[in-house]
Formats: structure tokens, sequence, C-alpha cells
């Protein structure tokens, strides 16, 4: 009898520890699987970060059209979705005297969610926001804004063709674009996708002159949101549109991932 | 009368059977033992395994949320990662060493490396862990 209760008491000893190091293993296990997975998805962005690149190749970025419309449909099948982050009123870089207006004051300052600030964007060297570039060189530890490229660039503000119509009004107002017709030449134009290049904004606001209106004015887009599913993470990525320096009219050299989060849902 | 030829066993076959069974004992014996004194040391093997596993897997949650704004250098992201991690309950059985910034070849700030020590272990761990942001401004 002793002995049956000994061989019991051995094999419960022996099945605990067995289970335990089963529990154990399969813990380890599942964290190694969800570090790989992770790691597999970061791969594909990877993949994305080189498909964004053919957005350089193209002068205007327009919504739902062109290699946006391109890379969304052959990666539909991990659900991708491209969006503008950086075309709206951007309170830290945007010039004081356009945030200062009180027409961006009040479209900035509405709190239903239809607000069309940004968080997102580059200084413009030509119309800085003084405050904002003295952050930037002391953080950075240099007063020669050469070395804060591609921070401080060339790059107009906003891309018209994701900016609103309230909010386009209120920046043509805070810019000093008062002639009507050009100002409907110009919503129209938008609305039509008409604008191709810079010479074509010029020419619509009727402007050669106007240094914030041509700063604030693009379309290209600075900053792209990119979002995709890849097995059970959602990653999110920051594309920042880097300006060519070399190059004698604006052009993007490349685009390069500034951030980027993964989630479960 | 008939000599009984098929019942019991001889005095050799008893002699082996009680001497298996003494052989047999002593084996159980001695892996009840082992194991007595080896379960304590297996399990706290296992239960360290699960906790460096989860400390790990948390270190690296917490640096992926450091989001260094691209308008700044983030001289202090490893101050506000460690704070955080200090802050997580769930590291209550991890002691944080050390934790040092990790650059990249361009000198930018891309992640930390964290020391740490488990309870009831006297090593020191350490995860390199890389920051949810990329730092694109001061660079180039």
């Amino acid at each position: 009898m002793k002995e049956v209760i000994l061989v019991l008491i051995l094999m419960l000893f022996i099945l605990s520890l067995g289970s335990l190091a089963a529990a154990g293993n399969r813990y380890v296990r599942n964290s190694e699987t969800i570090k790989e997975e992770q790691r597999s998805a970061f791969s594909v962005l990877d993949s994305v970060t080189e498909r964004m690149q053919a957005f350089t190749k193209q002068d205007a970025d327009i919504p739902d059209a062109g290699i946006l419309a391109d890379i969304e449909e052959d990666c539909s099948s991990c659900n991708l979705k491209i969006s503008d982050v950086s075309s709206g009123i951007n309170t830290r870089f945007f010039p004081e005297s356009i945030v200062a207006d009180e027409k961006v004051k009040t479209l900035v300052s509405v709190k239903d969610g239809s607000s069309p600030e940004v968080c997102y964007g580059w200084i413009n060297i030509t119309t800085p926001n003084k405050a904002a570039l003295a952050a930037a060189e002391k953080s950075f530890a240099t007063d020669d804004v050469g070395k804060l490229f591609p921070l401080v660039n060339t790059m107009p503000l906003t891309n018209v063709y994701y900016l609103s119509d309230d909010c386009l009004a209120a920046l043509l107002d805070a810019v000093s674009v008062k002639s009507l017709p050009r100002r409907t030449a110009f919503l129209t134009a938008v609305k039509n996708r008409e604008l191709k290049n810079s010479d074509d904004i010029k020419k619509v606001l009727g402007i050669t002159h106007n240094a914030a209106a041509l700063c604030l004015f693009g379309i290209k887009t600075s900053f792209w949101k990119v979002t995709f599913s890849s097995g059970r993470f959602v990653i999110t990525g920051i594309y920042a549109a880097v300006p060519d320096r070399t190059a004698d009219t604006f052009a993007v050299q490349k685009y390069v991932l500034v951030e980027r989060y993964y989630a479960v849902p | 009368m008939k000599p009984a030829d098929d019942g019991g066993f001889t005095f050799i076959e008893s002699l082996s059977a009680i001497a298996m069974t003494l052989v047999l004992s002593a084996a159980v014996c001695i892996l009840f033992v082992t194991l007595l004194s080896a379960r304590p040391k297996g399990s706290s093997s296992i239960l360290l395994a699960v906790q460096l596993a989860r400390a790990d897997t948390l270190i690296r949650e917490k640096a992926g949320e450091i989001i260094i704004p691209y308008w700044e250098r983030g001289a202090d992201a490893s101050a506000v990662f460690t704070a955080k991690l200090l802050a997580e309950k769930k590291l209550s059985t991890t002691t944080v060493v050390d934790v040092e910034n990790l650059y990249d070849s361009k000198k930018r700030i891309r992640g930390a490396a964290v020391d740490y020590k488990i309870a009831g272990s006297p090593d020191i761990f350490r995860t390199c862990a890389l920051f949810g942001s990329i730092p694109a401004a001061g660079t180039e």
C-alpha cells in the first residue's frame, strides 16, 4: 500500500513539474511568436517604405488618384490606407501672422472634431515660425539653419488638394489674396484638380511676389500616414517627404519613415 | 505420491525477485529524492524564463510608445523612458539597473538598452529596444 501511495505522489510531482514546464515553455514560445510576427509586420513596413518612393515621381499628390490609388489597390489584401496628415493648419510651424489671423483662429478652435489643425509639417525657410525655428536651433544646438534640414526646407506648408473649402478660404484671407475672381478661379482649379505644378498656382492666384502664399500653398503632401494590417497587428507609419536640396525647382528626393506604431486591435 | 515440480519458486528465483525489487525500490527512492530536491530549482528556472520573457516584451512595448518628435533631438528620451518603466506595475519583480541611449550610425537616437535584474536571480539581463520614432531632422 505504501509503495502505491509513494508511486502516486511521485507521479503527481512529475505531472505538476511537467505541466509547469509546459505552461512556461508555452508562454516563452508565445512571446517569441509575437516578436516574430512584429518583426515580419515591420518588414512589410520596409516594403511599404520602398513603394512610397514612387510618390517622388509625381508632381502633384491628388486624393484617390495616381500613385496613392495604385499602392492602395496593390496592397488591398492588407487593408492599406494612405492619408495626408500635414495639410491643414499647423499652429506650431505656420508663420505667426497666419496663426494669429482671426478666421484661422476660429477654425482651429472648433472642438467638434472638424478642426483642420494638423500636427505634422516642416518649417518653411522663407516664412518660418520664429518660435519653432528658435526651439529647433536650441534643441539641435546649432544656429546654422542649413544643418536643420530637412526640418527646415523650402516645401510649401500644405497640399491644397487636401484642404477643406473653409480652410482654403481662411488661408487665402490670411495671406491677403483678396481678389474675388482670383479666389474663385483658385477654388475651382483645386476642385477640378487642374493645378499640376507651382507655376499653375502662381498663375491662377496672379501672384509673383507674395512669399506667404507661395510658401503656404503647394500640391505635394509633406507627411503621409500609412495604416495596414499584418497578422494580428495593425501597423501605422508616418512618412515625411524630404525635398531635393540640389534640384533647381522644387522636388521631393525621398520619403522617410519618421514614426511607426503597432497595435493589436 | 507425485513430486510437486510445478508449484512455487526455487530459492534462486525468490532471491532474484527480492534483489530486483530492492534495486527497483532504491531506484524509485533515488528518483523521488532527486525530483524533490530538483523541483524548486526547476520551477524557479521556468518562472525566471517566464518573467524574463514578460519583462523583455514589456520593455519593448514601452520603448515602442516613446515618440521623439521629429523637430526635437530627444536628449531626454531615455529619462522619459526610464520613468515610464519605473511606473509600470507589471514590472514589479524587475529592477531596472541602467538605461542607456542607442544611436544609429548618424548619431541619431533610436532606442534604449535596458539592464535589469529579475527577483530571485543574481544575473543582470539586457534588452535593446527601439523607440517608435525615427529622427528625420538635423541629420543630413
